[in-house]
Order: structure tokens, then C-alpha cells, then sequence
């Protein structure tokens, strides 16, 4: 059941707070 | 009359109103964006570049996702249960990448060389001078995209014949109809808009209705016990064979290769807001795909039986679950979202479709060399996009196998040929002409040919192999043969200035 939480919950935050990293670090290089 | 009628009749009444207040809307963003997309095909065909981040992203994720995920979706959750997450979980993570960086690097190079089409983007790089790249790719999309679009006034006609109790030929010709109108008034501006307000009504029902379902339920503890008590499968999200879940994940492979999806890329006012697009695409394709998730466990709970949905069809659960628990104005919503998820695809595949015949055939090669006057390539485009429904329409009416067979290869095959040979062509400056037609027709003739052995059918989805298959062949033939002279300009073409 642990399983569950975790890909039905907290997988999609992830992905969303990871997206959210991405976007908004700063890169050297642009494109 | 009873009360059992009385209520049928309230649905419908309701869901009549708010579905008519929805075509509504839609025609009049056709007939509003109409001025505007006439101006040029430029403007016709990608919004003359001008689109709004919010638009963007919004018509970039529902282009892509069509009623596969509001009924496919959830009806593999209904069947499987949380493992169902893996069909969703590939073109997620495929789509950050390609917002964050591929969508960047294509918008700054079509820009910079002035390509309106994604053929216009490999003839600009590998310096198409013959016309024949440009041509390979027109064919496979058109192949492709007319049967595809067929698919989506199909499934159009069966939803207005179990929403509203429509001949299934009728349904056909009014979704036609209803694309046709707005498509061909308004343009890439009008898809996109109507893009958007389809992204969010899809995604009002995919959030509310698992919410209420669960709600309704006793809760979701309740909800889990009780499908623990059923099959622990329905509790499980790794209740699928490795095999099996490397094939859902690899559905992903197709986005950087369906041209509806990349026109959208395109079409941003400016490169910098990708980031934007990234985050807000992110979050709208993750509550849309596991709110389609909780929909089937919540409808396994509700009906145990496949046997109790209409048909013992699991793409029936969407709308019976709606029916059961939302309000009838909000059941219509969910009506609304599931001609949303059609037309929402047939739309932006229509125009993808016309321009390839528009600006590369005609344009490009027909009258290459001679200067055509905007208004009169805007003419032409709408007269094609309404050939193009006809033809759709034809395939749909008298060619049904014909369609079903070329949709199975859609999503997989331009997935397969346009996705590995745009990303290297992108990223990969060694890239060569040669090696381009090598993946493009390794792409397409793997995944077909995968597709048709049973055996190796039941090993891998096809798209996998096929978009492998097709990145060898580019790397391979293009290290033996010369890149484009002017590659390093093409290169720096793709950043910001």
C-alpha cells in the first residue's frame, strides 16, 4: 500500500517540483 | 412518465445546454481569431509566431492527448489499476524535455530561416535544394495525419451517438462540421484558443469527478480497501511485467515526432518563456493523467463487473461514473471535455496536414522560385483544409479498416521516423542529409513491420524498436556521408540571439 502513496501522490509532486527546478535554475548555456 | 425517465431526460436537457454553450464558444473564438489568421500563412498556419506562453502551453498538451487519455486512460486504470501510470508517466517526462530545451532550439532556428512547417525545418537544415526531403516527410505525414484525423471525427460520431443518442454517421458529420468551422475561419489562432478552453474543461473533469467519485465512496482509505478486497492488483502499481512497462513508458518516444505537437512549439511569441510552458504544461499533463488514473479505481469500486458498463466496454466508464455522480451541468461539462479531447487533436492535425500541402507542396516546390501573395495562400489553405475533411470524412465513411490500421501506426510512426531524426538534427551538428531519409524510412518501415509480426508485437511496443531502429540509421549513414556546408550557422541559428 506504501507503493501506492508514493506513484499516486507523491511521483506526480515530484515531477512537478522537478520541472519546477529545471525552469527556474540558472544554465550557462542557453537553448 | 416516471422518475427514472424524468431524470434521463434532465441529463439531457443539461447536458444539450451546456454542450451547445461550448460550440458556442468555440465558433465564436473561430470567428474572433478570423482577421487575424488571414493575414498570411504565417499567421494561419503557426499564429504568426505571436502565441501567448499560457495558450502555448495549454494546446501543446492537449494536442497531444486526444480521447485516448480520457478514455483509454481510465479504462486501463479500470482494468489493471495504478499500473496504469506507466502509460502516462513516458510522455511526461519526454514533454519537460522537449519544453525545456528541443522546443527552444526549434522555435529560435524556424524563426531565424523563417520555416512555417516542420518539412520546412528539415529543408532549411540539410539545404533541400531538390525538394525530395521535404517531400519524403510531406508523404509520411500525410499518410499519417489524414487517417488520423479520420480517427477523431469517428470516435466523434460515437461519442454523439452514447451522449446524445445520435446515428453514429451523424455524430461523424457534426464533428466535422464543428472543426471545420472554426479551423477554417480562424486559423492556428482559433485552434489554439479553443485549445486552451478545451485543455481546461478536460481538465475541470478529470480533477472534479475522481474527487467527488472517491468523495461519494466513503473516502479514499475506503476506496482502497476495498479494491484490496477485489484484487491487490487494483492497490498495485507495479502490477505490471518489466516488458509491459518499458512499452508504456515508450509511448512517450512519439511527442518530439507528431507535427501537431511541434507546430505548437513553434508558434510562442517568445523562446524565453519555454520555462513558463514547462511548468505549466508539466502540471496540467500530471493532473490530467492521474486524475484519468483515479477515474478507473474509483469506477472498478463502483462497478465491479465489466459486464455492469454499457457494452462491457472500460471506454465507457468515464461517462457512466459522470452520470452517477456530478450534478447534470457538470455531467455535461464532462460530455463536453470528451468532444474537447477529439476535436482539440482533429483540429491542430488539420492544419498541420493543409500546410504541408500549401506551403511545401505548393509553395515550396510547385511554385518555388515565384513570389505567391499571402492572400492568396491563405485562400488555398482553407480550401484545402476543407478538402482535406472531405477526404477524411471519405476514409472515415468508406474506409473505416483502412483508418483503423493507419492510427494504430500514427502516433507511433511519425514518432518513430520525425522524433529521432528532429532530435539529432537539433543536437547532433554531424548530422547529415543522407542520414535523415535513412531514419526516416528505417522509422516508419520498422515500426510497420514490428507492428505486423505477431511475435515480436507481443515482445515491445512498436514504437520502441522503431525509434532505435531509426536513430542507428541517422547516426550511421550520416557518419559516412557530408554534413550541410553551412551547419555551424544553422547551429548558431538555434539560440537566442
Amino acid at each position: 500500500m506504501i507503493s501506492f502513496y508514493v506513484i499516486m501522490f507523491i511521483l506526480p509532486t515530484v515531477i512537478i517540483a522537478g520541472t519546477i527546478f529545471l525552469a527556474t535554475r540558472k544554465s550557462k548555456k542557453h537553448g | 412518465m416516471d422518475e427514472t425517465q424524468l431524470i434521463s431526460v434532465s441529463f439531457e436537457s443539461s447536458a444539450v445546454i451546456a454542450f451547445i454553450a461550448y460550440l458556442i464558444l468555440i465558433i465564436g473564438v473561430g470567428i474572433y481569431a478570423s482577421r487575424f489568421s488571414s493575414r498570411g500563412i504565417s499567421e494561419y498556419f503557426i499564429g504568426g509566431r505571436k502565441m501567448n506562453r499560457f495558450v502555448v502551453a495549454l494546446s501543446a498538451v492537449v494536442s497531444g492527448r486526444s480521447a485516448w487519455l480520457l478514455l483509454g486512460v481510465t479504462g486501463m486504470a479500470y482494468a489493471q489499476g495504478p499500473s496504469a501510470v506507466w502509460a502516462v508517466l513516458g510522455y511526461i517526462i519526454v514533454e519537460i524535455f522537449l519544453f525545456l530545451y528541443y522546443g527552444r532550439r526549434l522555435r529560435n532556428f524556424t524563426e531565424n530561416r523563417n520555416c512555417i512547417t516542420i518539412p520546412d525545418f528539415f529543408a532549411e537544415r540539410f539545404s533541400d535544394h531538390d525538394g525530395k526531403l521535404r517531400m519524403t516527410i510531406v508523404v509520411i505525414f500525410l499518410v499519417f495525419m489524414v487517417g488520423y484525423i479520420s480517427s477523431q471525427f469517428v470516435a466523434g460520431g460515437k461519442a454523439f451517438a452514447s451522449g446524445f443518442g445520435l446515428e453514429t454517421d451523424t455524430g461523424v458529420l457534426l464533428t466535422a462540421g464543428i472543426v471545420l468551422v472554426y479551423t477554417i475561419v480562424g486559423g492556428f489562432l482559433a485552434v489554439s484558443l479553443t485549445d486552451m478552453f478545451q485543455a481546461i474543461f478536460m481538465m475541470l473533469a478529470l480533477v472534479i469527478l475522481p474527487v467527488i467519485a472517491i468523495m461519494n465512496f466513503g473516502g479514499l482509505q475506503e476506496l482502497l480497501s476495498s479494491l484490496a478486497v477485489m484484487d491487490m492488483m487494483y492497490v498495485d502499481p507495479f502490477a505490471v511485467s518489466v516488458g509491459a512497462a518499458i512499452g508504456f513508458l515508450g509511448i512517450g518516444l512519439g511527442s518530439p515526432g507528431n507535427p501537431h505537437i511541434l507546430a505548437r512549439y513553434m508558434s510562442i511569441d517568445d523562446p524565453k518563456q519555454f520555462k513558463y510552458v514547462a511548468v505549466v504544461g508539466t502540471t496540467w499533463n500530471v493532473l490530467m493523467a492521474w486524475g484519468a488514473v483515479f477515474v478507473g479505481l474509483a469506477g472498478r469500486a463502483y462497478f465491479p463487473d465489466v459486464e455492469m458498463l454499457p457494452g462491457a466496454d472500460t471506454e465507457n466508464l468515464f461517462p457512466m461514473l459522470a452520470q452517477l455522480h456530478l450534478h447534470p451541468i457538470l455531467f455535461g461539462v464532462v460530455l463536453a471535455s470528451i468532444f474537447a479531447a477529439i476535436m482539440s487533436t482533429a483540429d491542430s492535425q488539420l492544419l498541420v496536414a493543409a500546410s504541408s500541402v500549401v506551403r511545401d507542396i505548393y509553395e515550396k516546390i510547385i511554385k518555388k522560385g515565384v513570389e505567391v501573395s499571402q492572400e492568396k495562400l491563405v485562400l488555398y489553405s482553407r480550401a484545402v483544409v476543407f478538402l482535406i475533411v472531405i477526404l477524411a470524412l471519405i476514409f472515415g465513411f468508406y474506409a473505416e479498416d483502412l483508418v483503423f490500421w493507419l492510427v494504430l501506426f500514427a502516433w507511433a510512426g511519425l514518432g518513430a521516423s520525425i522524433g529521432p531524426t528532429s532530435i539529432l538534427a537539433l543536437y547532433w551538428k554531424g548530422t547529415t542529409r543522407a542520414g535523415i531519409f535513412a531514419g526516416l524510412i528505417t522509422g516508419t518501415l520498422v515500426t510497420i513491420g514490428w507492428y505486423l509480426i505477431p511475435e515480436l508485437k507481443a515482445l515491445m511496443y512498436e514504437l520502441i524498436p522503431g525509434f532505435i531502429a531509426s536513430l542507428l540509421a541517422t547516426w550511421l549513414v550520416s557518419l559516412f556521408t557530408e554534413s550541410a556546408p553551412d551547419t555551424k550557422k544553422a547551429f548558431e541559428d538555434m539560440f537566442d540571439e
